[in-house]
């Protein structure tokens, strides 16, 4: 790249603020800090803090990277880094509390570990922001399953949903077996093998997730379990954190006073 | 110019402190070297008598080369309060405010799923184990007000409910002599929510 390119290429990021959240920050030496942002634009991009004070008028930089916080950010564009420039509120913080605040850490997780560094995903963007006002409102599973569902869609492992692996439109009232890479295999019967059933789902759910309409608790569950097995190769070997933690706040939640 | 293999043994391993870089631990060890050999032997006794002795509390996890720690020691204080605290810094903290009379539990950290920190790694079982004793009646939570601290906060509150404890979370909000329009958003917003009426 020559230098006139690279200049031009500073001047555009610096000048014109990203809008975005920040997924998670990391600590960098004494008082610097890493952010890992999902940007409108800028799609996933790290940006590293340098200097942060902690208190005072002077720490409300650092106050305000935290997740689930609107910012507008700028950043000088470095070969490997991206060094913080402007960062202001963009809009309120949302507030996610109990439920709804370890399911925004799961969607957070959900992102770092699947999104490509500097992808430019606007729709997914938008997606994710309306699925953490949805939280702040009221918290339930329906949002999260909707995001797995778009999050999938827009990485571009998205899933066939209405019709089976030979091209014909699904039944509601056949049972599938779900092979990845291949889709939906339609099967005789309810397969009776716990270890098959797991990888089964009846058509009517595979119709109203297609639908996106997850208010029945059956396709809530069956929307769960496919969007595991979907997204289980693109996560790798590492479990999430944030669903065990979700799982052990629940079981807190549930185990009675 | 390079040093002895000891020397530069000795600069690595001042690296490890925060905010010491190659730089200044280079610096750091030619100073105890050449100034101040006497203070020094005393530093290098004292980090190798500190790093095998000082283990935690078993009941609240802070630094210790007792079984139990000073304050958990302490009987004049009351047992029914249970302040839960991220670090050994915010103890000495709320110690110094002066006002606080009961226990404290230490996290050491706090819940950060990305990070791979969870229940277990903030000592979460001891704390089921020390709620489900039955002598603390109030938690007072007084972790972080990031989103991490606010997380851990909501875990440890449902724990206390489920031993039937009640449990309390600091307030946060405009500091003392805090002009309002000096404050940021988000320390604003948190003050809002956590507003009381005035009596
Ligand atoms: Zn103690």
């Amino acid at each position: 790249m020559n230098a006139p390119c690279a200049a031009w290429v500073m001047v555009m990021t610096s000048n014109e603020p990203d809008e975005g959240f920040l997924l998670h920050a990391r600590p960098f030496r004494d008082s610097s800090l890493i952010g890992e942002f999902f940007l409108r634009r800028g799609g996933r991009v790290s940006i590293l803090y340098k200097h942060l004070k902690k208190e005072g008028k002077a720490g409300a930089k650092a106050r305000l990277l935290q997740p689930f916080t609107p910012l507008a950010v700028t950043y000088e564009d470095r070969q490997e880094l991206k060094i913080g420039r402007m960062l202001e509120p963009a809009g309120a913080s949302l507030f996610l509390t109990g439920t709804a605040l370890f399911s925004g850490l799961y969607l957070n997780e959900l992102l770092v570990r699947l999104l490509q560094r500097e992808e430019s995903l606007p729709e997914l963007f938008e997606h994710y922001r309306n699925a953490l006002l949805q939280l702040q409102d009221k918290s339930d599973e329906i949002t999260l399953r909707r995001f797995e569902q778009q999050l999938l869609q827009e990485l571009g492992y998205g899933l066939v949903l209405h019709v089976d692996v030979s091209g014909a439109p699904l039944l509601a009232d056949t049972w599938y077996l779900y092979e990845a890479d291949t889709g939906f295999i339609p099967l005789p019967q309810q397969p009776a093998d716990p270890g098959r059933m797991r990888l089964s789902f009846l058509g009517a759910h595979l119709l109203e997730m297609q639908q996106r309409q997850y208010e029945d608790t059956a396709v809530r569950n069956a929307a769960k379990r496919l969007s595991r097995l979907a997204l289980a190769p693109h996560l790798g070997d590492k479990p999430l954190k944030s669903r065990e933690l979700f799982a052990a706040f629940q079981q807190e939640t549930k185990r009675p006073s | 110019m390079s040093f002895s293999p000891l020397t530069q043994q000795l600069i690595e391993a001042l690296t490890c402190l925060p905010g010491v870089g190659p730089k200044s631990a280079q610096r750091m060890a030619l100073h105890l070297l050449d100034r101040d050999r006497q203070k020094a032997t005393r530093l290098a006794d004292v980090l190798s008598q500190a790093m095998s002795k000082i283990g935690r509390c078993q009941k609240c996890r802070n630094f210790t080369e007792n079984p139990v720690c000073h304050i958990c020691a302490q009987t004049s204080r009351d047992p029914a309060l249970l302040c839960v605290v991220e670090t050994p810094a915010d103890v000495i903290a709320i110690e110094q405010a002066g006002t606080y009379r009961g226990f404290y539990f230490l996290l050491l950290g706090h819940l950060s799923p990305i990070d791979g920190i969870g229940p277990d790694d903030i000592g979460i079982p001891l704390l089921d184990e020390r709620l489900g004793q039955g002598e603390v009646k109030e938690l007072i939570i007084a972790t972080g007000t990031t989103v991490e601290g606010e997380a851990t906060a909501h875990f440890i509150s449902e724990l206390a409910r489920k031993h039937g404890v009640l449990a309390s979370r600091i307030a946060h909000g405009v500091p003392m002599g805090g002009e309002l329009e000096y404050v940021d958003s988000n320390t604003l917003s948190l003050a809002l929510r956590g507003r009381r009426v005035i009596d």
